[in-house]
C-alpha cells in the first residue's frame, strides 16, 4: 500500500427530487429512495463496474425502521449491487452525506479503497425530527447546553439575538432570493439535470413519478414572508418562509482516487482539496460553518478570497447570513448558492451534503475561471462542516 | 356500460379493486407529453391480490374514460406493490345459477378490457407483480407490456376447469402463435399449474420488456416514452 496521500475526486452526484415530508413520498420507503439515487448514479456512470465499488457510506439522521438495519449495507443490497460490495452507515445529523463523503475520501486518500459511493437519505415524513431522541437529563440539569440547543428553530432565533444587524428583513430577503434563484434554475433546466426520476406511491392516490422538487414556492413575496408566524418565539424572526422545510429525499455521489478515475475514463467534476469540521455552542449551531471554513481554509493554505463558488446549506436564512457576514460577503453575492438552496428545494437532513456538491460541480462546469469552491453546512448540537473543492475545469483568469 | 354489475344472489360482497389515476410527465424521459397512469389497488396488502368483480371492472371502465379525457400521449396500468392482478373474482362464481349471469361476467370483462385496444391512444401494461388469468388478460388487451423480473404470470384457468375467457384464449395465439399459446394456456396449466417466469414470458413474446423490480416503474415509463418518441421500434 502506498504511504502517500492520493488525490480524491468527485466523479458524479445525483439526487431524487425532494418532497415535502410525508407528501409525494408518503407511501414510499426511505430505503427505496436511497436505492433509486444509487441506481440512478450507477446508470449515469456505466464505466464503473458495480463490483469494483469498494465501499458504500450512507447517512441518515434517524437510523431506525426504513432508515435502519445499517442503511448503507441494506441499500447496497436493495440496489442490486453485487453482494461482495460492503456498506456502512453514517450519522452527523444534517451533515451526514457531507461526512459520508469526507469519510470515504479519507479512505481513498490513504489508499485503502479506490471507488466509493457516499450519500444520504432522510424521510422526515416517516421519521419526524427528534423521533426516538432521548437526551440525557444531564444536558439541562448541569446546563451542558441551553434549552434552545435541541430545537433548531430556537437556535436560529439565538443567532438573530447574537447578531442583531442580521434582521428578519434581511433573512426574508435572502429567503426570497433563494426561491427566485431556484425558480430561474428550474426554468433554465439546470436543477433537473441531476434529478433521478423516482417512483412515488401514495396508497390513496396510486403510483406516480416524482420528477421535480415539491417544496419550491416561486410565487413567494416579501409581503407574504413578512406575514408568516414565528413559531419558535413570540414576535421572533424565524419563520417557515426563511427556513428550510421538513422534507423527504436521497442523494448519492461517486468518489474515486484521481488515478482510478483517469484510468477508467470517468468524469471528474471536482477535486477535493481538504475538509474540516468544528464545534460551536450548541444553542447557536447555525454559526458552525464559520469555524469549520476557517479551519479548512487554514489546512488548505487558502483564504476566503480564493473561494469563487459557495454552496452553503440553507437550514435557516440567518445562519447563511451569519456566515456571509463573518467573511464580509454580501447577502446577494452571486457566488453564493446560484441555484438557490434548501430554503427553496428543501433539506432532507442527512442527504443535503451531496446536494451541495452536485450544485457546486455544475457551477464549476459553467465557470472555468473559478478555481476553488466550498460546500458547507451547519449541524445540530453545534457544529459546522466544510469541504474545499478545486475546479478541474479551471483554465485560469480569476481565482 | 350495458351489462349488469349485480352479483348473483348469495355471493359474498366484492372486494373492490380501485382504479386510481395520476398523470406522469414524460418530459424527463425524452418525450413531450404525459402518461395517464392507472393504479389497480384494492387497498389491502399483497396477501389479498387485486381481483376483478363487477364493481372492480366498472371502476376500471371509469378510469379508462377518465384517463382518455386527460388527452394523454399514452395510458398505462400498474398494480399495487408485488401484485398486478390475480384475475376474476372467483368468489361469486359458485353462486351463478343462470346462463345469463355467466354470459354477463364474460361480456363485462370484454366490454371493459377491449377499450384498452380500441381507445386510439397507445396503452401499456406495467406488470409489476403477479398477473394471473384476468390479471394477465388486462395486459394482453394493452398495446405493450413490461414485466418485473421477479413477477410470475400465467393463465391458470384450464387448471380450474375454466377457459381464459377475457381474451387470453384469443389474443395469446395471435400474439405469439398457436403452438406457444397452447403451451401457456393448456400445457402450463395442466403441468401443476406452472406459472411463467419473466424470462419465459419475454422469450415467448408475451411481454415486450423485462426490468428489475427496484426501478420497474421508472424503467417502464422510460420504455413507454421511447415507444412514443420512436426511439424504440416495435
Amino acid at each position: 500500500m502506498s504511504s502517500q496521500i492520493r488525490s480524491v475526486v468527485l466523479v458524479d452526484a445525483v439526487r431524487t427530487p425532494f418532497g415535502k415530508a410525508g407528501s409525494m413520498y408518503a407511501g414510499t420507503r426511505a430505503d427505496d429512495l436511497m436505492v433509486r439515487a444509487m441506481r440512478g448514479l450507477l446508470e449515469r456512470n456505466p464505466k464503473v463496474d458495480p463490483a469494483s465499488i469498494d465501499d458504500v457510506a450512507i447517512a441518515a439522521a434517524t437510523q431506525t425502521g426504513d432508515q435502519g438495519m445499517n442503511i448503507g449495507r441494506s441499500a447496497t443490497l436493495l440496489a442490486g449491487l453485487p453482494k461482495t460490495v460492503p456498506g456502512y452507515s453514517i450519522d452527523r445529523w444534517c451533515a451526514g452525506a457531507l461526512t459520508a463523503t469526507t469519510t470515504v475520501a479519507g479512505a481513498i486518500a490513504m489508499g485503502a479503497i479506490d471507488i466509493a459511493i457516499a450519500g444520504g437519505v432522510e424521510h422526515m415524513g416517516n421519521h419526524p425530527m427528534g423521533e426516538l431522541m432521548d437526551p440525557n437529563p444531564r444536558y439541562l440539569a448541569e446546563k451542558l447546553v441551553e434549552q434552545d440547543a435541541l430545537a433548531m428553530g430556537a437556535t436560529a432565533e439565538r443567532l438573530h439575538d447574537r447578531f442583531p444587524h442580521l434582521t428578519k428583513e434581511r433573512a426574508d430577503a435572502y429567503a426570497l432570493a433563494s426561491q427566485m434563484k431556484t425558480a430561474k434554475a428550474y426554468a433554465d433546466g439546470k436543477i433537473q439535470r441531476d434529478l433521478i426520476p423516482t417512483a412515488a406511491r401514495n396508497p390513496e392516490l396510486g403510483w406516480a413519478i416524482a420528477t421535480v422538487d415539491e417544496a419550491p414556492r416561486p410565487t413567494t413575496t416579501m409581503e407574504g414572508l413578512a406575514g408568516l408566524k414565528t413559531p419558535f418565539r413570540p414576535a421572533g424572526r424565524v419563520t417557515a418562509g426563511n427556513s428550510s422545510g421538513l422534507n423527504d429525499g436521497a442523494t448519492a455521489a461517486l468518489l474515486a482516487s484521481e488515478d482510478k478515475a483517469k484510468e477508467l475514463g470517468l468524469t471528474i467534476k471536482a477535486r477535493m482539496v481538504t475538509f474540516a469540521f468544528a464545534g460551536v455552542e450548541p444553542e447557536v449551531m447555525g454559526y458552525g460553518p464559520v469555524p469549520s471554513t476557517i479551519k479548512a481554509l487554514g489546512k488548505a493554505g487558502l483564504t476566503i478570497e480564493d473561494i469563487g463558488a459557495f454552496e452553503v446549506n440553507e437550514a435557516f436564512a440567518v445562519q447563511v447570513l451569519a456566515f456571509l457576514d463573518h467573511f464580509g460577503i454580501a447577502d446577494d453575492d452571486p457566488r453564493v448558492n446560484p441555484y438557490g438552496g434548501a430554503i427553496a428545494v428543501g433539506h432532507p437532513l442527512a442527504s443535503s451534503g451531496v446536494r451541495l456538491m452536485l450544485n457546486l460541480a455544475r457551477t464549476f462546469e459553467e465557470k472555468t475561471d473559478v478555481r476553488y469552491g466550498i460546500t458547507t453546512m451547519c449541524i445540530g448540537l453545534g457544529m459546522g462542516g466544510t469541504i474545499i473543492w478545486e475546479n478541474p475545469h479551471f483554465v485560469g483568469g480569476k481565482k | 356500460m350495458t351489462t349488469s354489475t349485480q352479483l348473483p344472489e348469495g355471493a359474498p360482497e366484492e372486494v373492490v379493486t380501485n382504479a386510481l389515476i395520476r398523470d406522469v410527465d414524460l418530459t424527463p424521459f425524452g418525450f413531450k407529453g404525459s402518461l395517464a397512469l392507472i393504479t389497480l389497488d384494492n387497498g389491502l396488502d399483497h396477501t389479498r391480490p387485486n381481483t376483478f368483480g363487477p364493481q372492480s371492472l366498472a371502476a376500471l371502465d371509469a378510469a379508462i374514460t377518465d384517463a382518455a379525457s386527460r388527452k394523454p400521449a399514452a395510458i398505462a396500468i400498474i398494480g399495487k406493490p408485488f401484485i398486478f392482478a390475480a384475475g376474476a373474482d372467483l368468489s361469486a362464481l359458485s353462486f351463478l345459477n343462470k346462463r345469463e349471469q355467466s354470459l354477463a361476467i364474460g361480456k363485462l370483462g370484454h366490454d371493459v378490457f377491449r377499450r384498452l385496444d380500441e381507445i386510439g391512444i397507445p396503452t401499456f401494461a406495467f406488470i409489476n407483480g403477479l398477473a394471473l388469468g384476468g390479471g394477465l388478460e388486462v395486459g394482453l388487451h394493452c398495446n405493450y407490456r413490461t414485466l418485473s423480473a421477479t413477477a410470475l404470470t400465467g393463465l391458470p384457468e384450464v387448471f380450474l376447469g375454466l377457459v381464459p375467457g377475457w381474451g387470453g384464449a384469443t389474443i395469446v395465439p395471435k400474439l405469439i402463435g398457436p403452438e406457444r399459446a397452447v403451451q401457456i394456456i393448456i400445457g402450463n396449466a395442466l403441468n401443476n399449474n406452472t406459472m411463467m417466469k419473466s424470462k419465459d414470458a419475454l422469450a415467448l413474446g408475451v411481454v415486450d420488456a423485462v426490468y428489475a423490480p427496484a426501478d420497474f416503474l421508472e424503467k417502464s415509463v422510460a420504455f413507454a416514452a421511447s415507444i412514443l418518441s420512436g426511439a424504440t421500434k416495435n
